[in-house]
């Protein structure tokens, strides 16, 4: 299938503004927050996909592409739209994301880089023990059925009362760790199923945990750094996983639901069924909008499981406890969810439903869904990028409520997974990884070819263009010594 | 092979194509190319575990999307993989209708090669069509 490229109208460096013209149908135009490079890199796809959700209803302002983005399904990876729901604005599965409320979580440690290269391979070898990843990953936490219900509606407050963490890491969580509105009557038997068994899992694909450590020169903001609790040649550990099978099954189950009913009971048309959308105020939209809230409270107890195996691990290698180890949790931060957030829309004030898909929040300073913690300093952004060039720590920006409050979330691809496969060898990117202090471990050959450093694009330029655009400020770069992969 | 992956489509995901002589056939090679999308060879699963299932559709589409979600429910509930397929469907007045016997294994990374995790079956550019020499189907599977 062939797609066209819009022509971009220049707003500055790196935001360029696709016409409403470029597809009917559109209701707004597009805006891309990329370099001309990263501009040039994104498959053609990703416009038409810009295009299809400029075209739903209630849609405000701009739909959005990050310099990350690349085609998905639905909606494409590294975007936003905001859709107002007194306008008919809709809520949908696909705009989400399947894996619901998929994100980030970094956690802090006092240990230097000079005290745990020595002991990395044994830290690396032990996590992959202790986080199960890839196909047919097992929980080792033993859960119930009934008690996945709570799960999924009391979200990381759970996690603490069980001892699975430290009650000060669920203010250091988006929604404090718990979407209040989530309502588990609104997910089926399969989710809980699918739920149970996965439980403190990683995934594969994307999917990932890394020690990492700060160089000197990789501390951009001093201030902000300092007070967050990061230092030169300091250790931490990041991982990026979401919602499991749980959030999967919810995704598929509403999918399926709202299918038949989009154009008979809400005159919705979509060229790609994976748009299908309702609107937000309807109660087919409220039910998803519940079960979207249990997939967001089981990704949030996922990330607690395994960070609580992370700490154990930590723990038992250098024989401290973890809190003497200073393993405080620096913050959690989705890239795949629908959130009801306020905004001015010409001088009025609204209330409208944000989908960020492969895209994070960024909250400019001051702004009330940031934690009292960090309110006044921009919301902590965990940016992942690949596993061979590092990741980011940013904060929200000055500007970042022109695009709804949202930056990038990763490196973003630039081939498909199964062109990677054949330029590609998991032996040789393992080698070659370890050659440069960087010890990988993972049951896939085939998977670490596909998450090769050069099949993704460069996260310096990813990350830049998001701060000259002022939706994101660098407070840290991190660098990887080690990591475990499914 | 009677399926063929796609370079360009969905690029962080799987994206493969199918054609077979028959709807049967179709299926079959579906479900086989969705476990070749996890584990690399197919030939080092065994059989030892049979599963018979049926379920109804009221479109091909449908069914084909119904039955490769049900092998991702298997493999997230029971851990279990299948290579082989015997598929059965029959058009019935109100839709069709589909047996399956399905033969496989428990997940044993040790004795399999994994890849990668399917999430779930998408809807992206989801196709099945009867053309002139069978029949084609193109699934995008997120990962």
């Amino acid at each position: 299938m062939e797609f066209k490229r819009p022509i971009f109208t220049k707003v500055s460096d790196v935001i360029w503004e696709m016409p409403k013209e470029f597809k009917r149908g559109m209701l707004v135009p597009g805006r891309i927050y990329a370099t001309e490079k990263l501009l040039k890199e994104m498959d053609n796809p990703v416009f038409d996909q810009l295009a299809n959700v400029a075209a739903l209803p209630g849609i405000q302002n701009y739909v959005f592409a990050l310099g990350d983005a690349h085609s998905g399904y639905g909606f494409n990876i590294g975007g936003a739209a905001a859709f107002d729901p007194e306008e008919g604005g809709i809520i949908s599965p696909g705009g989400v994301g399947v894996d619901i409320n998929c994100g980030m979580r970094l956690i802090l440690t006092d240990l230097t880089v000079d005290e745990v290269k020595p002991k990395v391979k044994e830290l690396v070898d032990n996590l992959f023990k202790a986080v199960p990843v890839g196909v047919g990953a097992k929980s080792a936490f033993k859960i119930r059925e009934s008690e996945f219900k709570t799960i999924a509606e009391e979200g990381a407050k759970w996690a603490i009362k069980k001892g699975y963490g430290w009650k000060e890491d669920i203010e250091r969580t988006e929604l404090n760790g718990t979407a209040e509105w989530a309502d588990s009557s609104k997910i089926s038997d399969k989710v809980i199923a699918r739920g149970i068994n996965q439980m403190g899992t990683l995934g594969s694909g994307n999917h990932y945990l890394e020690i990492q450590f700060i160089r000197d020169e990789n501390i951009v903001d001093k201030r902000i750094a300092k007070k967050w609790g990061l230092f030169k040649n300091q250790v931490v550990i990041t991982f990026h996983c979401g919602s499991r099978g749980a959030g999967h099954q919810i995704a598929t189950d509403y999918l399926q639901k709202f299918l038949p009913i989009m154009e008979t009971k809400y005159k919705i048309k979509i060229p790609d069924k994976e748009l299908a959308s309702v609107p937000f105020n309807s109660s087919d939209g409220q039910d998803y909008y519940k079960a979207m809230g249990c997939g967001v409270n089981v990704s949030f107890v996922n990330r607690q499981l395994i960070m609580h195996n992370v700490r154990t691990v930590f723990s038992k290698i250098f024989n401290k406890d973890p809190e003497k180890l200073g393993m405080r949790q620096l913050f959690d931060i989705a890239h795949n969810r629908a959130s009801v957030e306020r905004y001015n829309i010409d001088g009025v004030t609204k209330t409208l439903v944000v989908h960020r898909k492969g895209a994070t929040a960024s909250y400019s300073p001051g702004r009330k869904e940031i934690p009292k913690i960090y309110r006044s300093d921009g919301l902590p952004i965990i940016v992942g990028g690949s596993m061979e060039t590092g990741s980011y720590l940013l904060s929200g920006g000055d500007r970042s409520e022109q695009t709804f409050c949202t930056t990038a979330h990763g490196a973003g691809r630039t081939m498909s997974r199964t062109k990677a496969r054949g330029l590609f060898k998991g032996e040789d990117i393992q080698k070659s990884m370890f050659e440069r202090g960087i010890y990988e471990k993972s049951n896939s050959w085939t998977g670490l070819a596909e998450e090769a450093g050069q099949a993704y694009k460069d996260i310096d330029e990813v990350v830049n263009s998001a701060e000259m655009a002022g939706l994101s400020r660098r407070i840290v770069k991190l660098l990887p010594i080690g990591g475990i992969k499914g | 092979m009677p399926y063929k992956f796609l370079e360009n489509v969905a690029i962080a995901d799987v994206a493969f194509e199918v054609r077979a002589q028959t709807i049967n056939g179709l299926f079959e090679d579906c479900a086989r190319a969705m476990t070749n999308v996890m584990i690399r060879d197919l030939s080092d699963l065994s059989q030892k575990v049979v599963r018979k299932f049926s379920m109804v559709a009221a479109n091909i589409e449908n069914l084909l999307f119904n039955f490769l979600n049900e092998l991702v429910y298997y493999k997230d509930v029971d851990f279990l993989l299948f290579g082989k397929f015997k598929v059965n469907i029959r058009k019935k007045e109100d839709g069709f209708e589909m047996k399956c016997i399905a033969y496989g294994d428990k997940i044993d990374p040790k004795k399999l090669k994994p890849v990668v995790d399917v999430k779930a079956v998408t809807m992206h550019m989801f196709e099945v069509k009867k053309t002139q020499r069978g029949w084609r189907a193109r699934i995008v599977l997120d990962i």
